[in-house]
């Protein structure tokens, strides 16, 4: 699912999914207006289907669109544009969906069938809608042609449209009928995601539509001059009635790009005048004490849990020897790699890619209670020792030329990488090369051939189920195998294979659970990716911010139920 | 009044040694280099190391800050980097030595690279002199901090792909001649200059006319001639290449981490500058002091040599 973007500011969220988040206050009072101040040139995508990053969700997500389903305060799925949250009579291979009434976009045309079904189809179109998530092409019941894409090429070119009609079926204005390829049994968390937000082909104007999208929630755009300002009004199409989540307090939202984060984080400590009714997406590592050791500036600061697993991954192609991963998962430093990221603010020591925000399928790894948090000299050491016989040439190559460490260049990361160099080279006698790269480019470089043998990443879950965690990171066709354990440790991989089948098949959701769990210790046993941080992340807004908290389904401030002075 | 039985080199010795800015600087340059040629040695007595996170010196209450006031002690006389705990002193002292390495050998290059054209475009003149000097000015008119920002990464590959080892040395190389490659351009213009002149002196002609060819007369004739010029621009050069090198580690073209520049120390201080001050107070004041030494003792240098220059 979401990866965590590399730069400063978009990440974020959660741990009240577990406690059953406190929700902001009372009712809200209408007016005034909001200030989001950010450190981005833009928001990365305003188009519903390329909108993939959880910050940006969570923002156009309570604002401008409106999709299928939602999340409510606790992270429960709950209806949003439709009635229900979707019915399946075949343990989830059909999905069945209808639109309320009254739901209308901003030039007050009514909301029909046909424009979720259309606005889907775009996903389809993966030269024209990039970046946004893939589950429609993977999920829908459309054949695959003979270069392994879909045999429908979206709405652009039309080719294989009466495939995508036959799975996507609008039987009048309101129904809707959808085939998947397999049972998923909950589907419906996908359109959580804007990926279901309708779009009427009228108003589509292919990749400029990231500019002005239509609006179908209680905003619309009024301007929005990239590097300078997006500024919402309300949208009065818009009926709350219709709406079981969104409050709209503010009569404006407006969006101010490209400030400095050292300013940001002044202009809101200082919340004078309109930064009285200011947020943010984050707290710069220098003001954490100064924001928190301070009793007032703490009551209007949240510290909470983000929704990603921080790790590094082990590229096992190239890294084909288990005793030499073994004492890279030994050998590092983490307490230093905790320290870095913020001390007492950092979060906790990460044991897998599936984090405790997933109740169900998280459960703690185990096999490693001999793990030392500062890194063990002694463990490290026999792990090589034992390589040496096992697998000399791994062995060689870690020793010597080293192992090149991919990471987005940052001053931040560039100490990062330094603990990894300093740590491995003291504990296990490993030789890590750093290899910095932009962090505009970082994914496309660690997904694509130049990828070194360790590459750092973050993963947070599309929906509240490890189905978008395990599969996406471990899988050749999962998105974001950065560890390729089908080639690289195959032996392993067939074992794996069988649990991941089990658990897409599986319709009992605990033991689901199970399943991801099992898989989860797997990869941790052979160490496909080496576990540094559940992370957690922290917000300070201004004096007049009402009924903020931290909405842990996406990783962000709740704008729905956000009220300013 | 010097006597006229000294020879150029003692009058210029008389004249420094009576210049105190210049003694000044000299001594402070020496030392820096002393410190960098002996920093392992140093640091060793100080049981310092560059790497080592002394985690102890972080207060646990915050996100990683140094305790106290950056984290002076007498252990770590200039505090220690937020975050990490890693020592100031001893990374100034490491990334020093890479500093002057990397200064000193473009230098050196540049000098070379400058005198050679210079020689050239000087003593042949006419055509070859309108196409170095155009070329010159060609040169001249790249966006040079545009082109090393943008190339740094395929030219690195180059390197490595040419046989350097892949990391540090690659990239040391790239700076090392990416300085040079755009730093001779000043020198060559300066000596063809000098050569334009020193060309027309009788012991020129007399050597053309008994049959000397033109790259011994150059080299053998022309240029201990120019020895002035050349140490009074290349003591010039040096500390401009010290600063660049550290404006090039700030935008980040440099070393590897975790290994020291002082650039990268100034780059990262920057945004910690209200919190730990010490931070960005040491690397900048060091990076300061080296520069402006050897900036001075350029000065006093070509004053010696040269004391018929204006200032």
């Amino acid at each position: 699912m979401r990866k965590t973007a590399m730069k400063v500011g978009v990440v974020l969220a959660s741990t009240a999914l577990l406690a059953g988040c406190a929700a902001g206050g009372g009712a809200g009072e209408a007016g005034g207006t909001l200030y989001v101040l950010t450190n981005a040139e833009q928001i990365l995508h305003l188009d519903p289907q390329r909108n993939y990053t959880g910050a940006d969700m969570a923002f156009a997500g309570a604002t401008i669109h409106r999709a299928l389903v939602t999340y409510d305060e606790k992270g429960n799925i709950i209806p949003d544009l439709a009635t229900d949250t979707g019915r399946t009579s075949d343990a989830g291979k059909t999905w069945e969906f209808t639109l309320r009434d009254g739901i209308t976009y901003e030039d007050g045309s009514a909301i029909v069938c046909d424009d979720v079904k259309y606005g889907m189809s775009r996903s389809f179109a993966t030269d024209v809608i990039t970046d946004g998530p893939a589950f429609m092409v993977s999920y829908l019941d459309i054949p695959v042609g003979e270069d392994g894409a879909s045999a429908y090429k979206g709405p652009y070119t039309g080719e294989g449209q009466e495939l995508y009609d036959d799975a996507f079926k609008c039987t009048d204005d309101k129904n809707m009928v959808i085939r998947l390829n397999k049972p998923v049994i909950d589907f419906n968390g996908a359109f959580t995601l804007l990926i279901s937000s309708p779009v009427p082909a009228s108003a589509d104007t292919g990749e400029s539509y990231d500019d002005r999208p239509l609006a179908s929630g209680p905003y619309k755009i009024e301007t929005y001059e990239k590097g300078r300002e997006l500024v919402l009004v309300r949208n009065e199409n818009w009926d709350p009635a219709s709406d079981p989540i969104r409050k709209a307090y503010p009569d404006q939202i407006v969006m101010e790009f490209a400030l400095d984060p050292k300013v940001i984080d002044e202009r809101i400590i200082a919340s004078s005048g309109p930064d009285a009714n200011a947020i943010s997406y984050g707290i710069q590592l220098e003001n954490l004490g100064r924001v928190f050791d301070d009793p007032e500036l703490s009551k209007r600061a949240i510290d909470a849990y983000d929704p990603y697993s921080r790790y590094t991954a082990v590229n096992t192609k190239t890294v084909p020897c288990v005793e030499v991963r073994k004492a890279l998962y030994y050998g590092l430093d983490r307490d230093a790699l905790l320290t870095l990221a913020g001390g007492k603010f950092a979060g906790d020591l990460g044991d897998g890619v599936i984090k405790p925000n997933l109740p169900l399928d998280y459960k703690k790894v185990t096999g490693y209670d001999d793990l030392v948090v500062t890194g063990s000299k002694e463990l490290a050491t026999a792990w090589m020792d034992k390589a040496k016989t096992a697998c000399p040439e791994v062995y060689a190559k870690a020793t010597t030329t080293g192992l090149t460490f991919d990471y987005a260049v940052s001053d931040a990361a560039d100490k990062v990488a330094g603990v990894w160099v300093s740590s491995l080279e003291a504990n296990a006698g490993i030789k890590i090369v750093p290899n910095p790269i932009e962090p505009g480019q970082y994914y496309g470089i660690v997904l694509g051939d130049s990828q070194g043998d360790l590459s750092t990443a973050g993963w947070g879950p599309d929906w509240l189920n490890a189905s978008t965690v395990v599969p996406a990171l471990f899988t050749p066709d999962g998105g974001f195998d950065l560890s390729h354990a089908a080639e690289g440790d195959a032996e392993a991989y067939a074992e794996f294979a069988d649990i991941v089948a089990n658990g897409k098949a599986e319709v009992n959701r605990e033991a689901q659970g199970a399943l991801w769990a099992a898989g989860n210790q797997l990869a941790m046993d052979r160490v496909w990716v080496v576990p540094t941080r559940f992370g957690r992340s922290q917000y300070i807004h201004g004096t007049g911010v009402q009924g903020a908290y931290f909405w842990d389904a996406y990783g962000w401030y709740n704008l729905s139920t956000l009220s300013v002075k | 009044m010097a006597s006229g039985n000294l020879s150029q080199g003692a009058l210029a010795w008389s004249r420094f040694k009576r210049d105190r800015v210049g003694k000044a600087s000299l001594t402070i340059a020496l030392v820096i280099v002393l410190l960098a040629a002996f920093s392992p040695i140093i640091l060793g007595i100080l049981n310092l190391d560059a790497y080592t996170f002394y985690k102890d010196t972080l207060d646990p209450n915050t996100a990683g800050l140094p305790k106290g006031i950056g984290g002076i002690s007498l252990t770590h006389p200039f505090g220690v980097e937020p975050g990490t705990g890693r020592d100031i002193l001893a990374r100034l002292l490491t990334g020093m030595q890479l500093s002057l390495l990397i200064a000193i050998v473009a230098t050196t290059i540049t000098m070379a690279i400058g005198v050679v054209i210079g020689l050239i475009a000087g003593y042949f003149r006419g055509i070859v002199d309108k196409f170095i000097s155009t070329g010159i000015d060609l040169m001249l008119a790249f966006p040079v901090l545009l082109l090393i920002l943008s190339l740094s990464n395929p030219l690195t590959q180059r390197l490595v792909s040419l046989g350097i080892p892949e990391g540090n040395p690659a990239r040391v190389t790239y700076i090392i001649l990416v300085l040079s490659f755009f730093g001779w351009t000043v020198i060559a213009r300066v000596i063809r200059g000098q050569v334009i002149s020193i060309r027309e002196k009788e012991f020129v002609e007399a050597s053309i006319s008994m049959g000397a060819g033109p790259f011994r007369i150059m080299f053998r004739q022309i240029l201990p001639n120019l020895w002035a010029p050349i140490t009074i621009y290349g003591s010039l050069t040096l500390p401009s290449y010290v600063a660049t090198e550290a404006t090039l580690a700030f935008l980040g073209v440099g070393v590897l981490p975790p290994t020291p520049t002082w650039g990268a120390m100034l780059a990262d201080s920057v945004s910690f500058f209200r919190v730990v001050p010490s931070y960005l107070f040491f690397p900048g004041l060091t990076l300061f002091a080296v520069v402006l030494a050897f900036n001075l003792l350029g000065d006093s240098i070509r004053d010696a040599l040269d004391p018929k220059s204006i200032r």
